[in-house]
């Protein structure tokens, strides 16, 4: 199994009061999924996802990814599992304006210090996942919403992440820029990346393969495309 | 052989060059108080002098809601004798909120020879400063200048008044008040009609306000007043042009709406945010809870509860949470403001931590601060390197 959650438990202060945001949550992901995570506000879902994206650490129960065991680590770990594991794609694109899609796609190698013959190949290659190998050097401001979002996408996977972590990725977008994005992540999955995404509509929701809700911090559902329970 | 006389100036205020169309250049003598001396004849020997001074800078002095200035000077010789004619004293009432504009043209001393104008102010019978004092010469020379050249637009003022970039709201929700000066040397004391048009933009470079004006001109300095809503806090620009058949200027400020006086934090537009970072939950309910009209009296009984020493005139608080607000509008502002981004909120709430860690590794896109207080810990993350940490997580309650 790739993720593996059991009896996840994550408490947070709150002007001096206890609150439980997730409450023994079992979810188990495998290699090549694509899981759209959904619920209302409060329902603990960003909650979820920064422990997907170890970026926070849950207060009781055990979380493994890739057969880790992560759960308790310091910082320093987590960033690097982080790293290594993980591509994360936002609701904003977050691109360097000044430089070129190729460069902001180059920057998690640059900064890896791989070297260059290496760093412009793997950027060609993940251009060319999401298409956009004819638009290597045009700036953010001269490529369209769905592009950037594409530039995004890319930059995330040049690492070869596990995972791909997605939050709300076609929030910003109109519907039919969303539905570009969202053809990209079908053949993400079509190629065996594993993909896991917070929305709150269901019609991008219903683009994965198996849908989780939350509701008040623990797991109401978790049914896969066709109708099979996870 | 013409005869003009040439002024020459030894302090910062002013000094004007023969000869060059750019004649004219002021230096604020502080940052509250402007003050300047413009050769403003080519046919007449006349000088003029301006004084601006912001209704902050009045209110620490006047006596009640409104302050009486006092204006005297002197050209003396270098002597210390005053020239005959050169003494005069004016008396200006400034209502609460104005700030003082004021501005007189006299004939200059014709003879030769070294001259110092003195000035002192007195507001409220109290002296704002030291006498201003500037030395100049008066010498006879050839040429002229030129007329009708350069036509500067120059922006002086913000809400109230600008400091180092900054327009501050001094009276609640009050209209922003920009107060700009319009120099201009051509033919002077003759009335000259200038369009005026303008634009608020904000950080994003979108249109908040905009609209045009007809500005009547006098002389080489007129000041103007532009109104607007009072927008949200934040960084905005504005850009004036104005335009006298095909005589065109533009100048252009960048500003951030900022709180000059927190007590009167209440009822300013976009002010709900920062009273989250100072206010209790429990107080911001109490806020909440009253009419509207009573906001600003609890409001201040909040403030003056956080005043650490009530024996002194001042809020010491005040000054402590004015400091925080510049330090992350310097440190933090990215594409929003410092005082909204992530680091700046605990910063205004909790002071500069006791240690700053960069955290997580070195080569990787993402960068991370653990930021450490006697409370806990605060770990923020920048996932792009934009310069936009966010607070990832903290034991700190209450955040």
């Amino acid at each position: 199994m790739l993720i593996e959650m059991r009896r996840l438990v994550k408490d947070y202060m709150r002007d001096a009061e206890r609150v439980r945001a997730l409450d023994c949550v079992d979810l188990v992901i495998g290699q090549g999924e694509y899981v759209a995570v959904m619920g209302p506000s409060g329902s603990g879902k960003s909650t979820l996802m920064n422990l997907i994206g170890c970026l926070d650490t849950p207060t009781e129960g055990t979380y493994r990814l890739s057969g880790r065991d992560v759960g308790q680590l310091a910082d320093d770990d987590l960033a690097a599992i982080r790293n290594r594991e993980i591509g994360f794609v936002f609701q904003t694109f977050n691109l360097l304006p000044r430089a070129s899609a190729a460069r902001n796609v180059e920057l998690p190698l640059l900064y890896a210090g791989l070297p260059t013959g290496e760093r412009r190949a793997r950027v060609q290659e993940s251009l060319e996942t999401v298409g956009l190998s004819d638009r290597t050097q045009h700036k953010p401001n001269q490529l369209s919403g769905g592009q950037r979002q594409r530039v995004a996408i890319a930059r995330a996977l040049v690492n070869e992440p596990s995972i791909i972590l997605a939050d709300e990725p076609t929030g910003n977008l109109d519907s039919r820029t969303g539905a570009e994005i969202l053809g990209v992540f079908d053949a993400l999955h079509a190629a065996g990346n594993t993909l896991v995404m917070v929305t709150h509509d269901d019609d991008v929701a219903h683009h994965a393969r198996r849908i989780v809700r939350l509701r008040d911090g623990r797991i109401e559902s978790d049914v896969r495309a066709g109708g099979g329970v996870a | 052989m013409k005869r003009r006389l040439l002024l020459t100036a030894s302090a910062a205020l002013l000094v004007t060059c023969a000869g060059t169309p750019d004649w004219q250049q002021e230096a604020p003598a502080s940052q509250t108080l402007y003050a300047w001396i413009a050769w403003d004849s080519r046919a007449q020997p006349l000088y003029r002098i301006a004084v601006s001074i912001a209704w902050s800078e009045l209110r620490a002095r006047a006596q009640e809601n409104r302050a009486r200035v006092v204006l005297s000077a002197t050209i003396a010789a270098p002597d210390g004798q005053p020239l005959d004619g050169h003494a005069w004293t004016d008396v200006v009432d400034v209502a609460a909120g104005s700030g003082l504009f004021y501005e007189r043209t006299r004939e200059l001393g014709t003879q030769p020879g070294k001259q110092e104008l003195v000035l002192h102010l007195l507001v409220d019978g109290t002296a704002l400063g030291n006498a201003w004092r500037r030395r100049f010469d008066v010498r006879e020379a050839d040429g002229g200048l030129r007329l009708g050249e350069p036509l500067l637009l120059r922006l002086e003022g913000g809400a109230s008044w600008v400091e180092q970039g900054r327009a501050y709201v001094e009276e609640g929700e009050s209209p922003l008040r920009v107060r700009s000066f319009l120099y201009d040397f051509a033919p002077t004391l003759q009335t000259a009609a200038f369009a005026v048009t303008y634009a608020l933009r904000d950080d994003a470079g979108a249109i908040v306000f905009q609209g045009s004006r007809r500005v009547d001109a006098q002389g080489a300095v007129t000041p103007f007043d532009l109104e607007m809503p009072m927008p949200a806090f934040g960084v905005y620009r504005l850009e004036l042009e104005a335009s006298r058949g095909t005589r065109l200027a533009t100048t252009a400020r960048r500003f951030e709406v900022g709180i000059a006086d927190l007590s009167t934090l209440v009822g300013v537009a976009g002010s709900a945010d920062l009273l989250r970072l100072i206010l209790t939950p429990a107080e911001l309910d109490s806020l909440h809870q009253v009419p509207a009209e009573q906001r600003g009296v609890l409001w201040r009984e909040f403030w003056r509860r956080r005043d650490p020493d009530p024996a002194t005139p001042e809020n010491e608080f005040d000054a402590v949470i004015q400091e925080r607000l510049r330090y992350v509008g310097t440190h933090f502002s990215t594409s929003i403001p410092g005082w909204r981004s992530d680091r700046g909120r605990v910063y205004i709430r909790m002071g500069a931590p006791l240690r700053v860690e960069a955290v997580g590794q070195p080569q990787a896109l993402e960068r991370m601060e653990r930021w450490t207080y006697e409370e806990g810990v605060f770990l923020f993350v920048d996932r792009d390197r934009s310069g936009e940490y966010a607070l990832l997580r903290t034991n700190v309650p209450g955040f």
